[in-house]
Parts: C-alpha cells; sequence; structure tokens
C-alpha cells in the first residue's frame, strides 16, 4: 500500500515539475507573437495530434524512449517508488504511446497560466496514477493491459473527446 | 463479474474522465487527466 501511494505521490511531483518548466519555457517562447495568434497555433497543432492519435496521420513525436531503470528500489520501499513515479511522471524518461501528452504540453507552454498550469499537471499526475491504481485494483494478474488493449480504439476516443472538449473550454475562456 | 473488475476497467476509467471533461467546469484538470491516462497502453 506505501510503495503504491509513494509511487503516485512521485507521479504528481513529476507532472507539475515539468507542468512549470513548460509554463516557464512557454512564457519566454509566448512573447515572440500576440495569443490571437498562438491561438491559431495550438488550435492547429490540436487538430495535427487528434488526428495522429487515430492513425489517420503519421509523423514522429519527440520522446525518449527509455524506462526508468530498476536500481531506483535500492533507494527502499517510499523513496524507491517516489523516484520512479518521479522519473514517469515528469515524462522525460518513459514511452509515450499517444499523442494527447503531446498536446497538453503545447497547451500549457502556450497558452496556461499559473493556476491552469498546476491544475493540468495535477490532473496528469493523477491521470496516470489511475493506470496504477486501476491496474492493481482490477485483477491480480495483470489482465487490465489485456482490457486496455481489447478496447484501445473506443478509450482513445473516449479520451480525445474528453480532451477535445477541456481544450475548446481552455482556449474559449 | 466483479464490482471492482467493473469499477476498474480501462473504459470505465475513460468513460468517466469524458463525461466529467462535459460535466464539471474544470478544462484544465481534465485536458491533463486524459493526457495522463492516455499514456497507459500499448507503445
Amino acid at each position: 500500500m506505501g510503495a503504491r501511494w509513494s509511487f503516485c505521490g512521485g507521479l504528481l511531483l513529476g507532472a507539475l515539475t515539468t507542468a512549470m518548466g513548460l509554463l516557464l519555457a512557454g512564457s519566454l517562447i509566448r512573447l515572440a507573437a500576440p495569443p490571437a495568434v498562438w491561438r491559431w497555433v495550438l488550435v492547429g497543432a490540436m487538430v495535427l495530434l487528434v488526428l495522429r492519435e487515430f492513425g489517420v496521420l503519421r509523423f514522429w513525436l519527440p520522446q525518449n524512449k527509455r524506462l526508468v531503470p530498476e536500481h531506483v528500489h535500492r533507494h527502499g520501499r517510499v523513496f524507491g517508488p517516489l523516484q520512479f513515479g518521479f522519473e514517469m511522471g515528469t515524462s522525460l524518461r518513459t514511452y509515450t504511446p499517444s499523442a494527447l501528452p503531446h498536446a497538453a504540453a503545447l497547451m500549457i507552454a502556450l497558452w496556461a497560466g499559473p493556476l491552469a498550469a498546476v491544475l493540468a499537471g495535477v490532473g496528469f499526475g493523477l491521470g496516470r496514477s489511475a493506470m496504477t491504481t486501476g491496474n492493481l485494483l482490477y485483477s491480480d494478474d495483470n489482465t487490465w493491459d489485456l482490457a486496455f488493449i481489447e478496447h484501445e480504439r473506443l478509450i482513445r476516443a473516449l479520451l480525445v473527446a474528453g480532451f477535445a472538449v477541456s481544450t475548446a473550454v481552455a482556449l474559449v475562456f | 463479474m466483479r464490482l471492482a473488475t467493473r469499477v476498474w476497467h480501462p473504459v470505465t476509467i475513460a468513460g468517466c474522465l469524458a463525461a466529467l471533461s462535459l460535466l464539471v467546469p474544470l478544462p484544465w484538470f481534465f485536458l491533463g487527466a486524459t493526457a495522463g491516462f492516455a499514456t497507459s497502453g500499448s507503445v
């Protein structure tokens, strides 16, 4: 139980760290153009990324295709999972099978204020935690992953729908 | 099917996130949450 909570806490902290980094870097990039320009850049980017999510378009997206090494567990039952979760939560040391994290990163960098960036970071961390929590509470034999793969298209459609609504509201208000 | 198997099924989680995105006025939170959960699954 303790390991799971510290792992999820690490995911949350990692996601918040990335969100703050994106906000900082984005605040400099935003100086290059007025907000109206960034809004349309984001709309265009969201359309492209959603099309990629459904396999309509294929293009490269940056990702660090490395897993967090096993040796982080030497830090013990609390700090090992915490570091593991933190590194995964930053999304800087993991595989990314979806384009939505990239879309969220662009939104934070080019559109979010400080509070919005914190909310997006917390949401991202909890969204990732839902995978771990769901997997553990669903069954003891990793069949959650099989269920995900079996219904992947429906799951992606639901997530894109939720993401698209949230993005549209964030861009308009 | 056990209740936990239904509740924590990946489709249920994704469906709840999508529904809450429509119903709860916290767009930035759900933007992050849907993106975070989308990192599940196969590479």
